[in-house]
């Protein structure tokens, strides 16, 4: 199924819905997204680059944001070890957040932080320490906030976090809308196997002995395709 | 149970309710071969519960339900709920149909006065209930009884080990939760949830007890409140309870149940009764520490997994503590088989002395545990000062009330419930438990549990009144204490009239509250199992409003405990818990729970196949009173394809598809369902299943393998299956041995197939392995055919010392017809170089030990050497004939036989030892003929003929008569007729003078052989001449003689289809079996392999070593097939889908092949068609890749500085990771396990985790033109450069340079600590660690152009080279 021609319904079905809600700005800001965006699926750079951004202006609403929506749509499939390392990731974003906030010497957002994070802070010892940062002198040469200042450091962590991001966002389902789209789409094209199931039972092998010598040429090397192409026109002949 | 009319229904009532009569507790019966379980219920227990609420609720029961259900009138309803007597049987006979259960109601003198028959109905979540009986007071719930299940609350309890919350784990339980919710509510039933409600079985898989939730639905206040821990931990630190009696609740709170063996209460020793007054046992250090000291602690530490302390209270020291009560038979099972009732200690203090664990409360408080029920062991010693079971528990309590005790008893608390059994506490005081630190996914439901996350609080000092609290009622206590207790009303137990009156007139409120309790109660227990570690501090019977207060405060307080995903999703539950919003209706959570809790899809489908695979499992296991094979059968479909549903589901979640080995695995135990199970899932399991979880499986199919009654599995369609899913080595070092034990296993089936198996895996393995794994081990496995050495019976009569055939031959046969066909399908290298040399062997222990047990083996190797006789050639035969099988065999067994020194268990052994050797020596004197004979094979016949000799003598009239001197054992074993029929028997094959000519004493044979007067002289006659060709003598030339330097001799005549370097293979194989093999490289061309036309780029051995592929730069992959009997080798097929020169090649472990020439080609070698091709996606060629997992890969092209995965199952990329900082472009890269080593061009090599994509550690200015990494070891990797010597890393914690070698080095491969490299021009190195085994310039004639691909074949210590010339070799 094709990616663009289910996003294309989509989009006008979300179109729809929002002018039927009368969120008319949200409609234009949505065209307009619409025209700069051009991926079928966000991609990771982009996202990594608005945590950043986020960091750099100390939005820290955004952040937080950015990481809900992270733990409820992404973070929600994880193993117990892939979730433990996200909880090291969230605890870096903001802690690099903070790192940013000191160095600029922004009490006020230091404050400002502790009160928005709280429910995360709160009682955790990850975090016991650091609400003194702001507080202490000379906190870059201090642990445990040292490598946070390190340059190199940080580098290695963006790295990690793109990389985690991106192995992540691959198992993450598609949308429920974007499913029922295909589905439908499906439906209507109504074939008949999933193409999956089919090659499952054949018996493995592990012998090239057995592969007769001077074979003869190759399958096409399309050949799924082509048995779909083979019940499409059966059915076509038949609603004919 | 699906009972099919009223009278099988009927028989089960009786047969139930005798159980009942009979016993007065009872749970576990079995019926007509079904396991039940029964529980009674009586009307009492059901007083203050609403179940005129429920039977009302049945107007909203949905319309599936059963008819019957609607029928009752609703007059009637409201008429017995004014009774203050309930009309039992109406409430029950609702329920039943509810539940799908048939139902039983029986009148005066159990005679039925009502019986409903219904099939069983499934409800997912809801434990079935097959039958209900209504008898006076009593109500029988019948239902399936399952052993391994445990409760759910129990498995909370342990939850960093059964369930981790903050992995999707949590999804599928929650999901249960609510499946149960709405399915109980469509019945009617709104009970208070909780987790103990539920049972789970190993897998997580929830089931509610409706009958124990219908019991919750009471009126509120009811309830009695329970203390939660804070409570009872402030009550002792003020000093309203006792010691021992705290210590007993905190047992209670970590969900420890007297009685329980696993689970029994714990406390401390507090004495060491050395003395009245002192003797305190310190508090702060464990009692394991105290025992076992320090020292060995810490060592325990080092070892995996690191732990200190194996378990709380071991079943061991439960039953050395209760010695004296438990039955002998228990004693017998925990502690030693044997009954020696002098072991156990004897006295207090040694019990003390002993014990590596804390005491019992028994100790404390019950003298009858001082006196022994078993007369031959004596009561237990008490010391001096309290010498009177009753004293003594008096002084024992009382000191465990003391102030000394008092004082420290918190520091004890904390190692054993409290703050120092995690992290590094528990490191520091030497606490770490085994359960924490194990990491297996086993559930378990016993255990430490750490109630205390902070340290605990000390005991107040003593007041004057605090000593009068021991003993006291806890109730009590708080009243003293001013706290409120709840007083019970006296009405509470059997509401008034009044009381009814007022909930009818309220019954439509009370009915929306249930309705609301019951939703919040399931809001709050997901938040219990959500924070399952902060849930400790209250009782299972816990009041709702006790609860959602703790829930509440649980969400504000651990936040960032919480499953990320349900942190926001708890704001509103928060809301609901508050009542600050109207609660949604049943339905509506049902269907927006999975999106306001962001379930992933596929754990919606996944739980759906879960629940028809429950269903049918249940339906197949449980069903029938009458077993109906075609249902089974049905059943059994339905089960397996839901699984298989699962399978195919689960792809690429750790979790789930762990939960689904376990299932797989339950199916593989079911004798009656593994055959389904592995034909129709392990090839899904294959297909789908990630390496992590794949393995999970392989001990249960090993065990399945080993399983006596396994037939079919061993047939090789499933053997070739495991042994691709699990690699050659695995297989053959673990599955193989089993399989040969099978051949010589005593079930006739699974011995004839597994013989199948092993000739057709020798054959497939090729001879070297073949040598290593299997005959070896066939020759050894011979002698255990042989362990009972008794004659057939119908041949006990039979007076012929030939033909004696013993009980094994009917198994040994299958053994040497394994080893025979080894042997013919290869060549007699195999007999030449290692059955022979293994019987010598054999021998050679036999004579150092003594024959007693080694009696099978003597057999077996009789047996071997009558199958190697066989399958060697005449010339062969005569070359070895005289030196090894008669010298070093036949002759030495047939001086152990004939010599009195020898002793054997029995008679009947030494003759048929001896009927086994001459049944050898007569095949072959048949064979090379007498005059050869009595040339190369005389001495056996001597040694016989001599103690026959010295056994008897003749009399006048030539009648034979036992000799006054024979040894009398002697003459046991070798009675007259035996003597007579080997006598004869040889004077019929080659007539008197050639016989005489083997007896000293030819006068001997004279009286047998007077009888037989007419032997046959034609007989004589031929055995004087050749016999055909078969006749040959040493000095008749022999061309094969020449070749016995190769040690593996005459292979052209031999049948076997070896050259001679491939028998040179075997034996040096065979040679350097016992100890590790030395590397070797012989610059001996085993076989070339000729097509490509240009460079080889790289080769790719598969795991089971007959095959390898190739890429080459002329465009081409090809496959080829290892034969081992030919020199040369045509390729067997060649991939030409590539446009460019194919710079890397791939395996993967799914089967597939991956290869590229800039763009990724993912195809399959077998069926020639193509999966995929990709490229990078933008600029780049991609140039070198390595295997991720089965199914995935990971690629790196030419331009960039990231690599891609690669994953077959989506045919596509499914991320790009980015592996360094700095701008290069990646060279090469090489994976092992969760790590990936990475070069780059701008001298940066990288560890990265490809699995999460962390950087692990990067080191910069090291290699620009990398050209190839290997892994070494887990930690150490060697890059290869194009400019510079290649470097070996270690990459634990830092990277860092470790040693380089002296040059250039083209290619490599590594197996193990072995390394091994080619340099330019042509050197051939072997590293074993970081020493240089060998190094060898390769000869031109080995091999042509330089040498630019190598491969490894570990199995068989081959080496495949490729060459910039095309070529490609086979080399040892």
């Amino acid at each position: 199924m094709n990616d663009d021609h289910s996003n294309t319904a989509a989009d006008e079905l979300v179109r729809g819905y929002l002018h039927y809600r009368g969120l008319t700005q949200t409609v234009s800001t949505f065209e307009q997204e619409l025209k700069t965006e051009h991926h079928s699926k966000v991609q990771v750079e982009k996202i990594v680059e608005e945590i950043l951004s986020a960091i750099e202006k100390h939005d820290i609403d955004s952040l937080k944001k950015i990481w809900t929506t992270f733990n409820e749509r992404v973070f929600n499939s994880l193993s117990g070890e892939e979730s433990r390392l996200a909880q090291q990731y969230e605890n870096d974003v903001y802690r690099l957040y903070l790192v940013k906030c000191v160095q600029k010497n922004d009490k006020q957002k230091c404050v400002e932080f502790f009160t928005k994070i709280a429910p995360l802070a709160v009682n955790n010892p990850q975090w016991n320490e650091w609400f003194t940062i702001s507080y202490v002198q000379n906190a870059k040469d201090r642990e445990p906030f040292k490598k946070y200042f390190v340059k190199q450091w940080q580098e290695i962590f963006l790295i990690s976090l793109h990389n985690f991001l991106s192995i992540t966002m691959q198992s993450v389902e598609k949308p429920l809308l974007l499913r029922m789209i295909e589905a439908a789409m499906q439906e209507s094209s109504s074939s008949p196997t999933s193409g999956r199931s089919g090659s499952i039972d054949e018996e493995l092998i592990d012998d090239f002995a057995v592969i007769a010598q001077c074979s003869g040429p190759m399958k096409a090397a399309s050949s799924k395709p082509s048995l779909k192409n083979l019940f499409k026109s059966i059915t076509g002949k038949r609603n004919d | 149970m699906g009972f099919t009319n009223e009278k099988e229904l009927l028989s089960v009532v009786n047969e139930v309710l005798d159980n009942v009569l009979k016993h007065e507790r009872i749970e576990y019966v079995n019926l007509g071969g079904v396991e039940c379980r029964i529980e009674r219920h009586s009307t009492q227990s059901f007083l203050g519960t609403d179940l005129d609420e429920f039977l009302k609720e049945s107007h909203h029961c949905d319309a599936f339900l059963d008819p019957e259900a609607l029928l009752e009138e609703p007059n009637q309803r409201t008429k017995a709920s004014f009774e203050v007597k309930r009309n039992w049987a109406q409430i029950w006979r609702t329920f039943a149909a509810r539940f799908g259960a048939s139902f039983v109601s029986l009148g005066e003198g159990a005679i039925p006065k009502e019986t409903v028959v219904r099939k069983p109905n499934i409800i997912p979540h809801v434990r079935p209930v097959w039958l209900i009986i209504v008898y006076q007071e009593l109500v029988l719930v019948v239902s399936p009884f399952k052993s391994a299940t445990f409760s759910f609350s129990q498995v909370l309890k342990f939850a960093h080990r059964n369930l981790d919350v903050q992995s999707e784990e949590i999804h599928l339980v929650l999901l249960q939760l609510i499946e149960c919710l709405h399915q109980l509510s469509k019945r009617g039933i709104f009970p208070v949830y909780s987790s103990s409600l539920f049972e789970c079985d190993n897998v997580i898989w929830l089931e509610c007890d409706a009958v124990r939730a219908l019991k919750t639905m009471r009126v509120e206040g009811i309830v009695k409140e329970e203390k939660t821990l804070d409570q009872v931990t402030e009550m002792w630190r003020s000093r309203q309870i006792s010691n021992f009696e705290y210590i007993i609740q905190i047992n209670e709170f970590a969900g420890r149940k007297k009685g329980e063996i696993h689970n029994h209460p714990i406390v401390p020793w507090v004495v060491d009764f050395t003395s009245e007054t002192d003797g305190w046992r310190p508090l702060e250090r464990t009692k394991y520490r105290l025992q076992k000291g320090d020292q060995q602690l810490k060592e325990m530490y080092q070892r995996e997994p690191a732990h200190h302390i194996p378990e709380l209270l071991s079943e061991l020291s439960y039953m050395v503590y209760r010695a004296r009560i438990e039955p002998k038979e228990r004693l017998c099972k925990y502690v030693r088989a044997k009954w020696e009732p002098r072991e156990y200690p004897s006295s207090v203090r040694r019990m003390f002395e002993l014990a590596p664990d804390e005491c019992i409360p028994e100790l404390y408080e019950d003298p009858k545990l001082l006196v022994s029920v078993h007369p031959d062991m004596p009561d237990i010693e008490l010391p001096q000062f309290a010498n009177k079971p009753e004293k003594f528990i008096k002084w024992h309590r009382e000191k465990f009330e003391s102030e000394e005790v008092s004082a420290k008893l918190n520091e004890w608390i904390d190692l054993t419930f409290g703050y120092k059994l995690q992290g590094e506490e528990a490191v520091k005081a030497l606490n770490v438990h085994l359960c924490y630190a194990e990491q297996d996914r086993k559930v378990i439901d016993h255990g430490v549990v750490q109630l205390f996350q902070r340290p605990h609080p000390k005991r107040l000092l003593a007041t004057n009144k605090t000593k009068n609290f021991v003993g006291l009622d806890s109730k009590f206590e708080a009243h003293l204490a001013d706290k409120t207790v709840p007083s019970k009303s006296p009405s509470q137990d059997c509401p008034s009239l009044v009381d009814n009156f007022k909930k009818l007139l309220g019954n439509q409120e009370t009915l929306q509250k249930y309705r609301s309790i019951s939703l919040k109660s399931i809001l709050i227990t997901m938040i219990e199992i959500s924070l399952p570690s902060e849930c400790n501090n209250f009782l299972p019977s816990a009041s709702f409003e006790a609860r959602r207060q703790r829930a509440l405060a649980l969400v504000s307080q651990f936040t960032f405990k919480l499953p990320r995903h349900l942190r926001e999703s708890t704001r509103w539950i928060v809301h609901y818990l508050s009542e600050k919003h109207q609660l949604p209706n049943f339905h509506d959570f049902h269907t927006s729970f999975p999106l306001e809790f962001h379930v992933p899809p596929e754990v919606l489908l996944f739980h759906d196949h879960l629940a028809s695979f429950y269903g049918f499992h249940l339906i197949r296991k449980y069903s029938f009173v009458t077993v109906d094979e075609k249902r089974h059968a049905s059943a059994l479909h339905g089960e397996v394809e839901s699984l298989r549903g699962c399978l195919l589901e689960s792809s690429g979640s750790q979790q789930r598809e762990a939960r689904l080995a376990l299932l797989v695995a339950r199916l593989l135990n079911d004798p009656r369902a593994s055959i389904a199970a592995v034909s129709r899932l392990f090839p899904t399991v294959c297909k789908t299943f990630s390496k992590s979880s794949i393995d999970l499986l392989f001990q249960p199919v090993k065990a399945l393998l080993h399983n006596e009654s396994t037939v079919k599995l061993l047939d090789r369609r499933f053997l070739l299956q495991v042994s691709i899913a699990y690699g050659a080595r695995q297989f053959l070092e673990e599955i193989a041995p089993t399989l040969i034990e099978a051949v010589a296993s005593k079930v006739q089936d699974r011995s004839i197939v597994a013989k199948e198996s092993i000739v057709w895996l020798a054959k497939r393995y090729g001879p070297v392995v073949c040598a290593r794994f299997i005959s070896s081990n066939l020759l050894r496995i011979l002698a255990t055919c042989y362990t009972n050495l008794e004659v057939i019976a119908t041949f006990l009569d039979h007076k012929d010392a030939f033909n004696q055939p013993l009980e094994g031959d009917t198994t040994g046969i299958r053994v040497e017809h394994c080893l025979s066909e080894i042997a013919a399908s290869y060549s007699s290298t195999f007999i030449t170089v290692q059955y022979i040399p293994f019987c010598a062997d054999l021998i050679d222990q036999v004579l150092r030990r003594g024959p007693q047990q080694l009696e099978p083996a003597l057999v077996s190797i009789l047996r071997i050497a009558r199958v190697s006789m066989r399958a060697l050639s005449d010339a062969q035969l005569m070359n070895y004939l005289e030196d090894m099988i008669i010298g070093k065999i036949i002759s030495r067994i047939s001086k152990m036989v004939c010599s009195e020194n020898t002793s054997f268990t029995s008679i009947s052994v030494r003759r048929v030892l001896a009927s086994k050797i001459l049944a050898f020596l007569l095949e072959l004197s048949r064979r090379v003929g007498a005059e050869n004979v009595r040339m190369y094979a005389k001495q056996p016949f001597e040694t016989f003929f001599e103690s026959f000799v010295l056994l008897y003598e003749a009399n006048e009239e030539l009648i034979m008569y036992p000799k006054v001197t024979a040894n009398p054992t002697l003459l046991e074993s070798f009675p007259l007729w035996f003597v007579d029929s080997v006598v004869v028997c040889f004077c019929e094959e080659w007539g008197v003078p050639m016989l005489s000519s083997f007896c000293s004493e030819p006068a001997f044979l004279v009286p047998f052989v007077s009888a037989q007067s007419s032997s046959s002289p034609s007989h004589c006659s031929m055995t004087g001449v050749s016999l055909g060709n078969r006749l040959f003598s040493l000095s008749s030339p022999c061309n094969s003689a020449s070749y016995s330097i190769l040690g593996g001799s005459g292979c052209f005549d031999s049948g076997g289809s070896l050259s001679q370097l491939w028998c040179a293979r075997v034996s040096a194989a065979v040679c350097g079996n016992g100890a590790r093999q030395s590397p070797r490289f012989d610059q001996i061309t085993l076989c070339s392999f000729s097509g490509h036309s240009g460079t080889i780029r790289r080769i790719e051995p598969l795991s089971n070593e007959n095959s390898f592929v190739s890429a080459s730069s002329d465009k081409t992959v090809k496959l080829w097939s290892i034969r081992h009997d030919q020199e040369t080798s045509q390729c067997q097929w060649t991939y030409k889908g590539h446009s460019n020169s194919v710079r890397d090649v791939r395996l993967l472990d799914s089967g597939l092949i991956a290869s590229t020439d800039g763009c990724l080609h993912v195809w399959d070698p077998f069926r020639g068609a193509v999966h995929s091709q990709l490229d990078w996606g933008s600029d780049g060629m991609i140039h070198c890749m390595d295997t991720l997992d089965r199914h995935t890969l990971v690629a790196a092209s030419s331009l960039h500085s990231s690599v891609k995965i690669h994953d077959t199952r989506a045919a596509d990329w499914i991320s790009e990771l980015r592996v360094s900082p700095l701008n290069g472009v990646v060279r090469s890269l090489s994976i092992r396990g969760n790590r990936m080593a990475i070069s780059l061009s701008n001298g940066t090599v990288a560890v990265v985790d490809p699995r999460t994509g962390r950087i692990g550690s990067l080191s910069h200015g090291n290699h620009t033109h990398a050209n190839g990494i290997a892994w070494l070891s887990p930690t150490a990797f060697i890059v290869s450069d194009s400019d510079e010597e290649a470097v070996v890393f270690d990459a634990s914690p830092k990277i860092e340079r470790c040693w380089s070698t002296p040059d250039l080095v083209q290619c490599i491969a590594s197996d193990g600590d072995l390394l091994v490299t080619v340099q330019q021009a042509n050197t051939f190195r072997l590293y074993s660690g970081q020493e240089m085994a060998l190094s060898a310039k390769i000869k031109n004639d080995v091999i042509p152009g330089q040498v630019t691909a190598l491969a490894y074949l570990s199995l068989n210590n081959n080496f495949i080279l490729g060459s910039n010339s095309g070529t490609i070799r086979l080399l040892c």
